[in-house]
């Protein structure tokens, strides 16, 4: 029993911020020549981290981000060169090793200036893979990084990762209060929510529709439809049963509210209604969507593909004859700032114009 | 993307720290907070503020005559510190870095009449922790004063309930309004004992739950 409340606990609150200690840890036995491995102090996240690196001799040095994973936190100002800093000079990290570089993880990107790093404590920051599970191959490839261990993975990894806790509280949520208005609709409810978000989950890639709200009132209308068919067959009346109707487009509607946002590097649908309804006004809440998508100033780019090794999403497709960055893929940028942040030429900004529907 | 909208959020955080806080902890952070720079701060005081933050206490401070200095990890939070100091006519009086805790290495020894820290021990890890309490202690002139009022575990089991049970609806709000939690501080005293400073004063609110430290750095030394 208390194994399985565990379990539960360990599942559905883990994207509730949970702190592991911070500081330095030797993986195996590591020398004064040894790789240190940067990451945050989410425990869900130094778990992985320490799985992935079993068998390995290295360091893990893990910073403070409050408990926030590395992603999250680096876009939210919190795991910033402010935080690298404070745990490698806390940790001494300087008398543990004989070489001066750490390897950070790519999607702290967004956050951390790594120029500052390197003057306040004089280490090297080189970006790692996105994922934990990548290090070995990584390490073995004499720290060459393949374009794959730079992507972030939307595939079914991702999906199945994001399937509980994403819709978990979201199902409990409107199943409270139809257990108090309506408890006889509860086992439909029940029914129509996992099935509208399994459909959803399942095949997202594959409904039309540009963007996630569009897809999700798609499938909807053909469930509806489909019903209307049985209906029909059954007892030659489309008609019966229309208040399902209702019901299944809001149900598609809650299941797929921010579907785009979570399950691919498309834009929120949840964030721009925000935006369009107004909320604007809420601080720096809103800003980043304003962004636009990326824009290179060739004048100032060296070739150097910092962008290239940063970006998850592989906007960058290479250097052109003139030793100048090429935006292969503007379409999939989502605007995460990792380059901007990056370039050492200020040759990235984003353009100034507003999202479009779909962008 | 990705909970991208829960990363904003976060980011936003700064500007509606003021009134989560308060929220928290029931207003009791005010009176802690005034308490601390009644007691502990004179006019002509050099004071340093860990962890400033929005610079409520450093604000405090410097409007009983202190010339503060106050450091904070977080440039948003400053950002804010800075409006709220604008806002005053204290600017002058006080100097406002961001940083984070490894940063008090910069300090001289001896530097300061008195280290006070409202609310930020809880947001530290244990190792800095103890990293904060030894610089202080450096930098504190001899018969200095370090004073920290913050959130701290209850130190009984039936009092950690009962804390657990008031404070959980809380937490609920300001989590939504914050997205953060805080995390009592545990046996804080103990590491500032042995840091090496003698222990003045030690008091735990109601429920036990808000602590109240005062350590003095020995005379001689
Ligand atoms: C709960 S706030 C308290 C702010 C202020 N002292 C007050 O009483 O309102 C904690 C502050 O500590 C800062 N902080 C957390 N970790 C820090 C670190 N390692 N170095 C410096 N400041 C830190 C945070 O940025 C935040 O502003
Ligand atoms: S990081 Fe900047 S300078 Fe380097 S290739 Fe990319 S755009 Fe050019
Ligand atoms: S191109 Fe867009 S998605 Fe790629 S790193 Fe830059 S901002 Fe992020």
């Amino acid at each position: 029993m208390r194994a399985l409340i565990g379990w539960f606990v360990a599942y559905f609150a883990r994207w509730l911020p949970h702190r592991a200690p911070t500081g330095l840890f030797a993986v195996g036995r590591p020398g004064a020549g040894s790789p240190v491995l940067v990451t945050a102090n989410f425990t869900l996240t130094v778990k992985r981290v320490l799985r992935a690196l079993a068998g390995q001799d290295v360091w893990l040095l893990v910073a403070n981000s409050e408990g926030i994973n590395v992603w999250c936190a680096a876009c939210g100002g919190i795991l910033t060169e402010n935080r690298i800093i404070d745990a490698v000079k806390i940790s001494k990290l300087a008398e543990k090793v004989s070489h001066n570089e750490i390897i950070i993880p790519q999607l702290s990107a967004p956050g951390v200036d790594r120029e500052a790093v390197k003057q306040q404590t004089g280490f090297r920051c080189r970006f790692g893979p996105v994922y934990a599970r990548d290090i070995p191959a990584y390490l073995e490839a004499r720290k060459k990084k393949t374009d794959r261990m730079r992507r972030f993975d939307f595939g079914p990894r991702h999906r199945l990762d994001m399937f509980l806790p994403m819709n978990f509280p979201v199902y409990l949520l409107i199943a409270a209060v139809l257990a108090l208005v309506a408890p006889k609709q509860l086992a439909g409810f029940t029914v129509l929510f996992w099935a509208a978000v399994g459909i959803l989950y399942l095949l997202l890639d594959v409904i039309p529709g540009k963007t996630g709200w569009g897809q999700a009132m798609f499938a909807a209308l053909t469930v509806v439809l489909a019903w209307a068919g049985i209906n029909w067959y059954l007892w030659a009346n489309p008609f019966a049963h229309w208040g399902w109707w209702i019901a299944t487009f809001l149900v598609f509607f809650a299941a797929g509210f921010d579907i785009a946002g979570i399950l691919s590097p498309r834009t929120s649908d949840a964030e721009r209604m925000m935006q369009r309804l107004g909320f604007k006004r809420f601080g720096s809440l809103f800003v980043e969507t304003e962004r636009g998508t990326v824009e290179l100033d060739p004048v100032k780019c060296c070739g150097c593909l910092t962008c290239k090794d940063v970006c998850p999403v592989g906007v960058f497709s290479g250097i052109d004859a003139n030793k100048k960055a090429v935006i292969g893929h503007p379409e999939a940028c989502f605007s995460c700032g990792a380059c901007v942040k990056q370039c050492p030429e200020g040759a990235l900004a984003f353009a100034a114009h507003e999202l479009g529907p779909g962008s | 993307m990705s909970s991208y909208v829960y990363m904003k959020i976060l980011e936003s955080r700064p500007r509606r720290y003021d009134r989560g806080i308060a929220m928290l902890s029931f207003g009791q952070s005010e009176k802690a907070r005034k308490r601390l720079v009644e007691e502990n701060i004179k006019p002509g005081n050099r004071v340093l503020d860990i962890g400033c933050g929005t610079g409520t206490t450093a604000i405090l401070a410097a409007s009983k005559g202190a010339e503060v200095t106050g450091f904070d990890i977080s440039a948003q939070m400053l950002d804010v510190a800075r409006e709220k100091v604008e806002s005053t006519s204290l600017g002058d009086r006080i100097e406002l870095m961001e940083m984070g805790v490894s940063g008090m290495d910069r300090f001289a020894d001896i530097s300061f009449d008195v280290v006070i820290s409202t609310l930020t021990f809880s947001e530290l890890s244990l190792d800095e922790q103890a990293y904060v309490l030894g610089h202080a202690h450096r930098i504190l002139r001899p018969g200095g004063v370090l004073a920290i009022a913050d959130e701290a575990r209850p130190k009984t089991a039936g009092k950690r309930l009962l804390h657990g049970i008031v404070r959980f609806p809380l937490l609920v709000v300001t989590f939504a309004v914050t997205q953060t939690t805080t995390h009592a501080v545990k046996g804080l005293t103990e590491l500032v004992r042995s840091a090496g400073f003698h222990i003045e004063t030690e008091e735990r609110s109601m429920l036990g739950s808000f602590l109240y430290l005062v350590g003095r750095k020995d005379l001689r030394k």
